[in-house]
């Protein structure tokens, strides 16, 4: 079973089409009243809901944290700064990172992978980056997803690739994604692992 | 005597993967424009080395208004870069698209009754 960790609209004819089962919506909310409000206009069993958190500094992350933790299922942080990333994934609240890589850098390092292993943090990838940059944008940044990448397989830490999709053009099929994920180096199972049991059995424990 | 050349030997000949490719795009797309763009975009997300190692060849492209399909060759080691590659196309010319691999195979019959067999080409 395909699970998309992470779109921002739902559409049941596309996700049948795209061959993902389950899918997280998942947007930047500014308060939790509009959370609130998406859970009641959409109503399927396949549809999990989470928040994606933006944080300037760890008082600001704690305290949306603890905000969005009560209602929504699934909190991934938004990757920022090397250092709101390693306290993103020192919170065992956090489900996991997303997207920290920038065309610098990968926006962790062995010792943020190691307490992400530690914590259940995964690291999540969206195709979302990779599809709107452009020239050597794109190239950089798949030198620094690939290299992300390399440091979560390394060190423990859990990996999930999404699709990230706003509008129906983002989205691409369960398989394409696959293929991605190898294109970035994982093995064949692992890929597909990124793309089913992982996201899955995060779901799983959050519900419970 | 015959000008033509002979067939690569067995030894040296690389095997082929065949895929079907839809792209469902927001503006009309010509078919005839179609193969140009995907080539354009193959070279500009892998590269003339990528593109030349992959041995990337678009055999067919059809369809009609906003839905186009194409028939993509290429070398069966790096099939998975092709298809890793064919997943990053986010515009071809002026119009946005969203492309899927419907399937591969080893041969363009099965490929041809396999995944274009509810088309209107076939």
């Amino acid at each position: 079973m395909f699970v998309d960790f992470h779109c921002e609209f739902f559409d049941p004819d596309l996700l049948k089409e795209t061959g993902f089962e389950k899918i997280v919506v998942k947007r930047h909310f500014s308060s939790v009243s509009e959370l609130e409000k998406l859970k009641k206009e959409i109503k399927d069993k396949n549809v999990v809901f989470g928040a994606e958190i933006t944080a300037s500094n760890q008082g600001e992350l704690s305290r949306k944290i603890t905000e969005f933790s009560k209602s929504a299922d699934i909190i991934t942080v938004h990757g920022e700064t090397p250092e709101i990333n390693r306290l993103a994934v020192r919170d065992k609240r956090v489900h996991a990172l997303t997207h920290p890589q920038s065309i610098k850098n990968a926006g962790i390092d062995h010792s943020t992978a190691r307490v992400a292993c530690d914590n259940g943090v995964a690291l999540e990838i969206q195709l979302f980056q990779l599809l709107h940059s452009h020239g050597m944008q794109k190239s950089r940044l798949m030198h620094s997803t690939m290299n992300a990448v390399r440091i979560a397989d390394k060190y423990g830490m859990h990996i999930i690739f999404s699709t990230g999709a706003k509008t129906k053009w983002d989205l691409r099929s369960a398989q394409d994604m696959v293929y991605l994920a190898m294109a970035f180096g994982l093995e064949k199972d692992a890929a597909k692992r990124t793309l089913s049991s992982l996201p899955e059995s995060i779901i799983s424990e959050a519900k419970k | 005597m015959k000008n033509k050349l002979k067939a690569l030997p067995a030894t040296i000949r690389q095997k082929k993967r065949y895929l079907a490719l839809k792209t469902e795009s927001e503006k009309e797309l010509n078919c005839a424009d179609l193969s140009k763009l995907l080539w354009q975009e193959m070279i500009l997300l892998t590269g003339h080395f990528g593109t030349a190692e992959s041995g990337f060849w678009i055999i067919e492209t059809f369809g009609s208004k906003n839905t186009s399909f194409a028939i993509i060759a290429c070398e069966v080691q790096k099939y998975e870069k092709v298809r890793a590659a064919l997943t990053l196309i986010t515009y071809l010319g002026n119009s946005r698209v969203r492309p899927k691999v419907l399937g591969v195979s080893g041969t363009l019959k099965k490929l041809r009754t396999k995944y274009l067999k509810n088309t209107v080409h076939y």
